[in-house]
């Protein structure tokens, strides 16, 4: 008796796995789209309200979600005080301490988003503009991609998650 | 050598052969041939001590 109740907990908790990791899946994608937001509200405050980097930077985390809010607070604070580190690094660093292992983002998305660090504080505001117009259009391109594979990578993750679970219920039998 | 063995062993090629093809229609065929292998390897890892059982009975059977 006590031997089925185990092997019934070994296979509910690898199907909980298997579910948790499907979730993330979508949740990585949400967190894309949301990145994407967030850099069209940067852009929309560069171009419409001509704005400086600083009181765009701010503007964006006053509206943004944790953590994504202490960086652009800390990029609007690198800029405004007469700050000796180049923006990108700024930018990095930021992104690296606080988004890096607190999101659902993967090490990849985490490395395309620190590449927009580089075009950050040195261009004309057209050159900028542009900038994240490309960057955004990459965002939309791995969002699609990801939207396309998502149901298909859940299904995957499930099913083989019952499957490990009933191959270990098989050796502990 | 138990009778389950033979069930156990059964269940493991059904859930390996489930799993690699699984994962290879979603397109990861290294990680369904490292299936297939460990499955291979966990099969072997229960036959062969009872066919070196066998052997030995072989063995002392005819005083070889």
């Amino acid at each position: 008796m006590i031997k089925v109740a185990g092997l019934i907990i070994v296979i509910a908790s690898s199907i909980f796995a298997g579910c948790v990791l499907g979730n993330n899946v979508k949740l990585r994608v949400e967190e894309l789209i949301y990145v994407k937001k967030l850099f069209l509200m940067f852009r929309g405050e560069v171009e419409y309200k001509n704005a400086m980097l600083s009181d765009a930077f701010q503007a964006v985390a006053l509206r943004a979600k944790v953590p994504y809010d202490k960086v652009f607070s800390e990029l609007s604070n690198a800029t405004e005080i007469n700050c000796t580190e180049a923006m990108s690094t700024v930018f990095k660093r930021e992104f690296e301490k606080n988004i890096a292992g607190n999101t659902y983002l993967n090490r990849d998305d985490i490395e395309k988003i620190k590449e927009i660090g580089d075009t950050l504080g040195y261009q004309n505001r057209t050159m900028q503009l542009s900038n994240i117009d490309l960057f955004v259009e990459r965002l939309e391109l791995l969002i699609s991609d990801e939207q396309g594979k998502v149901n298909d990578t859940v299904k995957v993750y499930r099913t083989l998650s019952m499957m490990t679970g009933l191959f270990i219920a098989i050796l502990l039998l | 050598m138990d009778v389950n063995l033979i069930f156990k062993i059964a269940a493991v090629g059904i859930l390996v052969s489930v799993i690699s093809q699984i994962l290879k229609q979603s397109g990861r065929e290294e990680h369904a041939f490292l299936v297939s292998l460990a499955g291979l390897l966990l099969v072997l890892f229960w036959v062969v001590p009872i066919i070196y059982e066998l052997f030995e009975t072989i063995k002392k059977l005819f005083m070889l």
